[in-house]
């Protein structure tokens, strides 16, 4: 059972805890992709990159909320 | 694991070879491009139109969703009318040309598929409303 909710919440607390660090390091457009449980994070150039680097650290089933470097939200 | 990152991978070979995608505007002069996905282990083609204004990779008609359990990561977005919400995306595998690609699909309450710009990456899109007429090319 996938609680979008929790994930969401607790995601977005974390962004904007880290973000004034990401935007140091890192470029507006690229993707971060936020371990909600431990807090870690990985970047990437595009989605897809930043997907294989949360993968590849934290396992198929953790917990992730996905944004941009510079803004929480995709549009739609 | 290592077969399924293997997977996850074939996103970052991106194009290598020319490839004309199969695109057309519609009577209302938007994009679409045939997209093949892999559905139920099977590839099926799906009409989706090109929305630049989507900053995802893929949406499918929620109808879709039984056949994708690979959950991977919640993402919030702002919708059209302002409002926003968290979706959850899904790993899919898709085809452009002779090459397969991991996907990041979402699924919405929707008749038509869309793709968007992560989809996009890579290509190059020609959109002529003066001659009306569409490419989509993959180039190495």
């Amino acid at each position: 059972m996938i609680d979008t909710k929790y994930i969401s919440e607790k995601g977005e607390k974390i962004y904007y805890r880290i973000q004034p660090d990401l935007l140091k390091k890192y470029r507006y457009h690229q993707a971060v992709v936020i371990n909600v449980n431990t807090g870690e994070y990985v970047v990437g150039n595009t989605n897809i990159e930043a997907m294989l680097k949360a993968i590849e650290k934290f396992g198929e089933k953790a917990e992730c909320l996905q944004a941009h470097v510079g803004t929480l939200y995709g549009r739609l | 694991m290592e077969k399924k990152l293997n997977v996850y991978r074939l996103m970052l070979e991106l194009y290598m070879d020319d490839y004309n995608m199969d695109t057309y505007l519609d009577k209302d002069f938007n994009p679409h491009v045939l997209v093949e996905i892999n559905i139920d282990n099977r590839w099926t083609p799906i009409d989706c139109v090109i929305d630049t204004g989507f900053n995802g990779d893929l949406v499918l008609p929620y109808e879709l969703k039984k056949y994708f359990n690979n959950f991977l990561f919640t993402q919030k977005y702002i919708v059209g009318d302002g409002t926003v919400h968290s979706f959850n995306l899904f790993h899919g595998l898709l085809r452009v040309g002779p090459r397969e690609r991991s996907a990041q699909i979402m699924f919405a309450n929707s008749y038509f598929a869309l793709v968007g710009i992560q989809f996009l990456l890579g290509l190059k899109l020609l959109l002529d409303l003066k001659d009306i007429s569409i490419s989509l090319t993959a180039t190495a």
